[in-house]
């Protein structure tokens, strides 16, 4: 299959968040912020390159928004080319990991970059679409992919 | 006479001949029939007219054993017994048998290869058999055994008589291939593999040189799986490394083999790639550059795909490696010029249009570039020429400073394959990589810690062709940057290339920094002496450096400064590895030892103890270390200077800090020099009474290593009736007593004394009364402690910890309360894995009550540690506990107490959901993703992050991917 960016930029890898001795304190309590949003989908494998989102600048920690009190999580990201076909499924995979990762009390929203993708408004109404993101996860050969996207590279290695 | 003989041998033979093939004594007899054919008491012709009868029965069966019979005794002659003419009569029989019943043919090949082994073979009875073995035998049809005796006989007829076999021409070629072609046995395979390429240089192939490379080629590559239990250790590698040398033994493969292997390239199969890759290396041995020149643009088109689009590190590798090895082949022919400089061409024109260091591309350009100069020195030369340029102009007007040091790395590289290549350190000649050591020298001083560190490595590894005036600027650099506290990479960096010219330049780095450097502070000669432990096995430097040590404590008296040598100098040490120089200038007047007890004893007491804990510790490592490093003799000397006079001030002031010293000197003495030193009783007041922490820790330790030691009962059990009595006197068990008197036990459990289990059982009678016993389990169970290792030359029984936890495990195994189970947490802690994974089963009563009724969160994190370092090394065992322990890890992931508790359970459960049988573990996928749930809203960040890990885990657990 020939890529359809063969040669994307990579950007750094931001380090590990550092811990604080706040974070270490059992009597603090630690609000979900964006960074931590970031940190359970920066590791998603792109679907083209073994790279991660964080790497081809896909997810960035300034388009992440959390608003604790009301409980809602949205998430813009950043294709690497305006056609990207690969766009719904990154999307889909953000999607997942969340639903998997954050507690229920949060409403998670994944949408486009404003401008940044040529079919935008399509992409983010099939994902901010329930019955179709349930219907896309019955999907055996679907879920197979996402589940590749989200598994780390690392855990990968430990099951073969 | 001989007649009687005869009928003798009728008689032995006769027994033969009523026997079977099956008989027990079937080769006993045979030898015997040899040796006296031998001994000319019967000759072959006799044997073989008593044969007869079995030899022309007309059961299969009977002439099969009459052959064997034969076989047997011809093979226990003397390889020269056999004349000619016997030779030609018995080789034409053999290849008559060949004709016979399938039952017989075994019996006839084994027959034909003892043959072999007779010296007198003549012309012609190789080519009979060979002939007759062609027309005769269809090798496939045949069983594993027998095939594999066929292809000795092969390879055998060639040995022995090869000009003969090579006058066959086609008909032995053609024979062969058709006896190989179908092989399925691995062992036969691997036989074939091995002797084949011998064959097939040997031999005129003709017209029939591609019909042979397929016989083999039909093999490549190698789809082979070992069964199970793979009794005759063959892999599928094993397979493959043999098979290879067939494909590319002689030139006319190549028009075959090239082809084959570029196929292959591109299969989706990583071990076909591989191979393919390995037969292209092997190739460039064995085939002519003019080969290799018709598929060079296919080959390099292949490579560049994999390299540039590799998700595969090892075929990357490969795929480099061979990308050298190739270029290099076509570099080695005057005729292939034309085509070496327009690949190289090439390559460097398609990939360097990626060399923008912000680009995925980037990365694995430069590896092509790299590994294309690698092949020859015009290649080394064009690519530095067109390359460098460009790299440096980048360097030049990048901003980054990642992606600066990306492009550093890589000019580096070039330059060291420069150098490799064309074997001339001297760089300053080839234009465009004179610039290189300066934009190091720059790079090792820039403002981001991460140029700096690439900067330092640079200097380091391009050291010899770095000139002279510039070294002078590397030491100044390297002045500042060894005694200045910087980020760790950038240090280490800073060490291995200090460390690098020192032994490339010993005296300049003597004068020009040794000498010359300064260090006002305490942390810049901390940073300084770290620096020098390095360096200190380099001969040329030692005795340099030890003046540098002295010399910054001894005209001194900051306590600080002192206890930063001593940190330093123990480092040293250890690192130059027990040098007799070194530990003499320590000894002798001028030296260290001196100073350092004359200090202790002038400067501390109880007060200044705790100010001054670590000094202290370093004080009795360094003295440690000295007096370890001595032999008997000089031990005994030291005593006699230092620990008399000292035991005389100890009685007269009762200043603890003298137990510091004593542990110092005496804990490693040799075993001959073992004694109690009638300090045991003083010891014990001392330590019990202190005010400090420390003093305590160090005086129960050096009672636990002279206990350990002494050699005489006697003055063992006085002793111990001494601590006992110290021990006991007010009968209320404070935390100390209980630590002395576990240190006494771990002592006596060590050297196995009759006392130990005395004194344990007293040690379990105590939990229920002291709350601090529980401590003393994993103070026996422990086995970090130097005070009682071998190297301090203590009695260490084998397996003692083994022994103390199976007897110590059935009696708190039996008690429910807290303070038992307590003491089962303590005793885990410690304990050897495998002991654990044995007793598991009696234990995990144990174990699950640990978990759900101790609140200490200490040893709740030990225990789920130990549980977790299981579950990580997959035991398979714990797929029996799965629901004894799940719904204990899932109720520990909400322990209000701890976050760390709540870490280690989750941490638990993600080892489980990895790598045991899918389905003993499926019906709890349910309640797990369910329960953890609410651990994704823990208030705690770092539980989060481990309940979000093992949430995914389950999830992942029976979906497909």
């Amino acid at each position: 299959m020939e890529l359809e960016n063969s040669n994307p930029n990579i950007y750094n890898k931001v380090s590990e968040r550092n811990i604080t001795a706040d974070e270490e304190d059992d009597s603090v309590v630690d609000e979900i912020d964006s960074r931590e949003i970031f940190d359970l989908i920066r590791g998603i494998n792109d679907p083209e390159h073994p790279l991660t989102l964080e790497e081809l600048h896909v997810v960035e920690d300034s388009l992440i928004f959390v608003d604790n009190r009301n409980n809602i999580v949205k998430v813009l990201f950043t294709p690497t080319i305006p056609h990207c076909s690969m766009a719904t499924l990154i999307g889909l995979s953000i999607r997942v990991k969340l639903l998997r990762s954050l507690p229920p009390r949060f409403k998670v929203s994944v949408e486009i970059n404003p401008g940044t993708h040529v079919s935008e408004n399509s992409v983010n109404k099939q994902l901010a679409d329930k019955e179709r993101v349930a219907a896309a996860l019955e999907n055996t050969h679907l879920i197979k992919v996402i589940n590749q996207c989200i598994t780390p590279l690392t855990m990968n290695r430990k099951r073969a | 006479m001989e007649k009687m003989e005869v009928d003798n041998y009728n008689s032995v033979l006769d027994e033969l001949l009523q026997s079977n093939k099956d008989d027990k004594n079937l080769n006993n007899s045979c030898i015997k029939v040899s040796k006296d054919i031998c001994s000319s008491k019967l000759t072959v012709v006799d044997l073989v007219e008593q044969l007869r009868v079995l030899l022309i029965d007309t059961s299969s069966e009977k002439r099969d054993y009459g052959l064997l019979i034969l076989t047997k005794v011809l093979n226990n002659l003397p390889t020269n017994f056999l004349n000619s003419d016997q030779i030609k009569f018995i080789s034409s029989f053999y290849a008559d048998r060949l004709k016979d019943h399938h039952q017989v043919v075994p019996t006839a090949l084994q027959g034909i290869l003892v043959l072999f082994k007779f010296d007198n073979i003549v012309e012609g009875c190789i080519t009979q058999i060979l002939q007759s073995l062609f027309q005769n035998i269809s090798c496939q049809q045949q069983q594993l055994h027998d095939r594999y005796s066929i292809y000795q006989i092969f390879e055998k007829s060639l040995q022995i008589r090869t000009t003969e076999v090579l006058a066959m021409s086609f008909d032995f070629v053609y024979g062969v291939i058709t006896a190989i072609d179908g092989e399925r046995d691995p062992r036969n395979l691997l036989y074939l593999f091995s002797w084949l390429p011998k064959f097939i240089k040997l031999v005129n192939l003709g017209h029939l040189t591609e019909e042979m490379f397929e016989v083999v080629a039909c093999y490549f590559p190698v789809d082979f799986k070992a069964p199970g239990d793979n009794i005759n250790g063959i892999s599928r590698d094993t397979l493959a490394q043999a098979l290879c040398p067939c494909l590319c033994c002689i030139e006319s493969f190549a028009q075959f083999c090239l082809p084959l292997a570029i196929e292959k390239l591109s299969s989706s199969l990583k071990t076909a790639q591989l191979d393919s890759l390995d037969l292209l290396i092997e190739s460039c041995r064995m085939f002519s550059s003019d080969s290799f020149a018709q598929h060079s643009v296919e080959i390099w088109s292949l490579l560049e795909k994999e390299v540039l689009n590799g998700t595969d590190a090892q075929i990357v590798n490969k795929c480099l490696e061979t990308l050298t090895h190739v270029v290099n082949k076509l570099s080695q022919s005057a005729t292939t010029t034309d085509c070496f400089v327009q690949t190289v061409e090439d390559i460097t024109d398609t990939v360097k249009g990626n060399l923008r260091p912000d680009t995925r591309l980037f990365q694995p350009s430069v590896k092509i570039l790299l590994y294309l100069a690698k092949a020859s020195e015009k290649s080394v030369d064009y690519v530095i020429k067109n390359v460098l340029p460009q790299l440096v102009n980048t360097y030049n007007i990048t901003s980054t400073p990642l992606h600066q040091s990306f492009l550093l790395e890589s000019m580096v590289d070039f330059t060291k394959v420069y150098v490799e290549v064309t074997g001339n350190i001297d760089i300053k000649g080839t234009k465009e990589l004179s610039f290189i050591p300066n934009l190091c020298l720059k790079a090792s001083i820039h403002e981001d810690p991460n140029i700096r560190k690439v900067g330092l490595d640079s200097i380091g590894e391009i050291a010899e062709s770095i000139p002279k005036y510039l070294r002078e600027n590397v030491y100044t650099n390297l002045k500042i940057h060894l005694t200045v506290n910087q980020h760790e990479k950038t240090r280490e960096s800073a060490i291995k290339c200090f460390k690098n010219y020192c032994k490339l330049f010993p005296l300049e780095v003597e004068q020009e920094i040794l000498d010359k450097i300064s260090t006002s502070d305490n942390t810049s000669l901390d940073l300084f002496l770290d620096a020098l432990c390095e360096v200190g096995s380099n001969a040329k430097l030692t005795e340099k450096i030890l003046k540098i040590f002295i010399n910054s404590c001894t005209n001194c008296n900051d306590l600080i400064r002192f206890s930063v040598v001593l940190k330093n100098l123990k480092k040293f040490l250890l690192l130059s590895g027990g040098n007799e120089s070194i530990y003499a200038f320590l000894l002798s007047d001028g030296g260290l030892i001196n100073f350092i007890i004359d200090l202790l004893c002038r400067k501390f007491d109880e007060t200044s103890v705790q100010k001054f804990e670590t000094l202290l510790k370093n004080v009795i490592d360094v003295l440690e270390n000295i007096v370890a490093a001595q032999d008997t003799e000089v031990q005994r000397a030291i005593l006699e200077k230092y620990l008399n006079p000292a035991i005389v001030t100890f009685r007269d002031t009762k200043n603890s800090v003298y137990v510091i010293l004593f542990h110092g000197l005496l804990c490693r003495l040799k075993k001959d020099l073992a004694g109690d030193y009638g300090l045991i009783g003083d010891l014990c007041e001392a330590t019990l009474q202190t005010d400090n922490d420390f003093v305590f820790e160090f005086g129960a330790r050096l009672i636990a290593n002279l206990i350990n030691k002494l050699d005489d009962e006697k003055a063992v059990k006085y002793n111990l009736k001494v601590i006992e009595s110290c021990i006991e006197v007010e009968k209320i068990f404070h935390k100390r007593n209980v630590i002395l008197f576990s240190w006494v036990i771990k002592a006596l459990i060590m050297r196995g004394h009759e006392y130990g289990s005395l004194y344990t059982n007293k040690l379990i009678n105590m939990l229920e009364s002291c709350k601090d016993a529980p401590l003393g389990f994993e103070l026996i169970m422990s086995d970090s402690y130097n005070c009682l290792s071998s190297e301090s030359n203590c009695n260490r029984r084998l397996l003692y910890r083994q022994k103390f936890f199976t007897d110590v495990i059935k009696q708190l195994c039996k008690e429910e309360k807290q303070q038992y189970l307590l003491a089962v947490g303590y005793l885990l802690k410690e304990s050897p894995k495998q002991v654990v994974l044995m007793h598991f089963k009696k234990l995990l009563k144990s174990i699950v009550l640990c978990l759900e009724k101790i609140d200490d969160s200490e040893i709740l994190c030990s225990i789920l540690g130990i549980l977790f370092s299981f579950l990580e090394s997959k035991e398979t065992i714990f797929e029996d506990y799965i629901d004894e322990l799940v719904p204990r890890f899932l109720s520990l992931s909400r322990f209000q107490k701890s976050m760390k508790v709540r870490i280690k359970a989750l941490q638990c459960l993600q080892a489980y959901a990895i790598g045991f049988t899918l389905h003993k573990l499926l019906h709890q996928k349910q309640p797990v993703v369910h329960e953890l749930e609410q651990c994704l809203d823990d208030p705690k960040r770092m539980v989060r992050k481990e309940a979000v890990l093992a949430r995914n885990c389950w999830f992942l657990l029976d979906t497909p991917t």
